[in-house]
């Protein structure tokens, strides 16, 4: 779920991801991730938790809300900064690829 | 621009153990910290250190006028360690000993060699007038020399340390949430001579706030004043010259602000943000006060409990106490959304509060030997008693949640204005 292969298939979607870890939770870190919401387009730095976090089966974590998607957001610091995220359930931990699509779903 | 430097207080234990060790000719030891780095607002920088390596034995150099002088290797050890740290943010300081009482100064030496800023000094004393505690701002003896007289506000309290109205003038202290508990640790700040506070709450008083927040009033509820003016106003009445920096926001958007602090404390509602905040001030070795208070049970059954807890880098946190769990962070986020509020209580508060700020006193003036930088208070508001088993039972352990290498910056970027 954290292997170098998974890292390289996620970097097929965005060149810049890496690995971050933060008291024991691990996260894909996706710089300038390109998110698509129907006709637009929107570049966001992003954080992908491996993991459950705030209770949920895991999280897309956005530097910035996308403007009338994702209803609802909440705001986290993780990895000493801030970041927004809606209230998009139910996708369990697997490969970080499928876990991005899942997320990116929110927005589009 | 300001820097500050902060390191885990075992780190600077490690570093004096090493520091006063005597050399088979060298008047005193030198040695290196390998640090990582965070942003402030304004260009400014946190110095975070993570490591320390000592200069060997034999790479001290003879020179009989310097307390020590190292050789060649010495130096390039370091370079390594620089190198080695793989990151733009690392960064390695020399460091050494001065002997000397009172607030640290650079020597003679230190200014023409390398500058003052560029060179990190720890006075042998530090630990006596400051517990030994990450607080250590450059350039701060030059400010601080030829304060003699101890503010008169403070005079009663003189024993916490001859300098210790000019170390609490200078903290600056975050204080996150400002209802029941945080009201009643910014009185007491303010009480105590603390100079710089960062307040953050996003809400307005209510009148249901009226039975615990301290400072508040009838007019402040009509009014729909907020709690940070309300704590703001507090501050100034006990001490005008306080800089407050007043954020009616959520404390994840005052990150900028709480990042400079030199402690925090939490006096939040519910487990993920305290977990949260924790892990903010873990990143940035800032030692975390973390207040919370509940009432249980039902009708005539009702027992009131609460825990304080210091949370210092490298210490055990919030997790290995227990205080939080995965099970309560799921039953707080079940809970989301329902109607109706968390009883409270003033006088429980109250003692939560006194408990958190007697723990940030000691923290940066101790007055009684060296300073506490792990605690874990919890109390039976029935039998009104403190308990501190679960620290008992953690007692010497390390923190196996937070890893040393996860400080500063995850995302830092270098700047070229740096250093300019």
């Amino acid at each position: 779920m954290s292997s170098p292969e998974d890292l390289a298939e996620i970097q097929q979607v965005c060149a810049g991801a890496i690995y971050k870890t933060e008291g024991g939770q691990k996260f894909v870190f996706l710089p300038a991730l390109i998110v698509r919401t129907g006709d637009n387009t929107f570049t966001r730095d992003a954080l992908l938790t491996l993991r459950a976090h705030s209770s949920y089966a895991s999280r897309l974590f956005l530097s910035e809300q996308i403007p009338g998607r994702g209803g609802t957001y909440q705001t986290h610091t993780v990895l000493g900064r801030t970041w927004c995220t809606p209230s998009w359930k139910n996708v369990p931990p697997g490969r970080p690829i499928e876990m991005l699509m899942q997320h990116l779903k929110a927005y589009a | 621009m300001t820097t500050l430097f902060r390191a885990p207080k075992c780190l600077i234990d490690a570093v004096r153990d090493d520091l006063y060790r005597r050399h088979r000719f060298a008047a005193e030891r030198v040695g290196f910290l390998a640090c990582r780095a965070a942003r402030l607002a304004n260009n400014g920088l946190i110095i975070l250190a993570t490591e320390y390596h000592p200069v060997a034995d034999d790479d001290y150099v003879e020179d009989p006028t310097v307390g020590a002088m190292m050789g060649a290797r010495a130096i390039r050890v370091a370079m390594q360690l620089a190198y080695n740290g793989g990151r733009e943010d690392t960064s390695v300081f020399h460091i050494h000993m001065h002997d000397r009482a009172g607030y640290p100064v650079f020597s003679q030496t230190d200014l023409t060699e390398s500058g003052l800023g560029r060179r990190l000094l720890l006075a042998s004393t530090w630990t006596q007038t400051c517990g030994n505690q990450p607080i250590f701002h450059s350039g701060c003896a030059t400010t601080i020399l030829g304060m003699e007289l101890m503010d008169p506000r403070l005079v009663s309290q003189s024993f916490l340390g001859p300098d210790s109205d000019a170390i609490l003038a200078q903290a600056e202290v975050g204080v996150a949430g400002l209802c029941g508990g945080g009201s009643h640790v910014v009185q007491q700040l303010a009480h105590v001579g603390v100079g710089n506070f960062v307040v953050v709450d996003d809400d307005i008083i209510e009148e249901k706030n009226l039975n615990r927040l301290v400072g508040g009033t009838r007019a402040d509820v009509d009014a729909k004043f907020s709690k940070v003016s309300i704590a703001e106003r507090v501050i100034r009445s006990v001490n005008p010259a306080a800089r407050v920096i007043p954020r009616s926001s959520r404390w994840q958007d005052a990150i900028e602000d709480l990042r400079r602090c030199d402690v925090i404390f939490g006096c939040l509602d519910s487990y993920r943000e305290r977990d949260e905040l924790e892990r903010f001030c873990r990143r940035y070795l800032i030692p975390y006060i973390d207040c919370g208070m509940d009432v249980h049970g039902t009708s005539g059954t009702f027992s009131i409990s609460g825990q304080v807890v210091l949370s210092s880098p490298g210490g055990p946190c919030l997790w290995c106490f227990g205080i939080l769990t995965k099970g309560r962070i799921a039953e707080e986020a079940g809970q989301y959304g329902k109607a109706g509020s968390r009883p409270q209580v003033v006088w429980s508060n109250g003692v939560l509060a006194s408990i958190a700020v007697d723990l940030f006193v000691q923290l940066i003036c101790p007055w009684h030997g060296r300073a506490q930088m792990t605690a874990c208070c919890e109390f039976d508001g029935n039998r009104h008693r403190i308990e501190t088993s679960r620290l008992d039972n953690l007692a010497g352990s390390r923190c196996s949640h937070f890893r040393p290498d996860e400080v500063g910056d995850a995302f830092f970027v270098t700047s070229t204005n740096v250093g300019a």
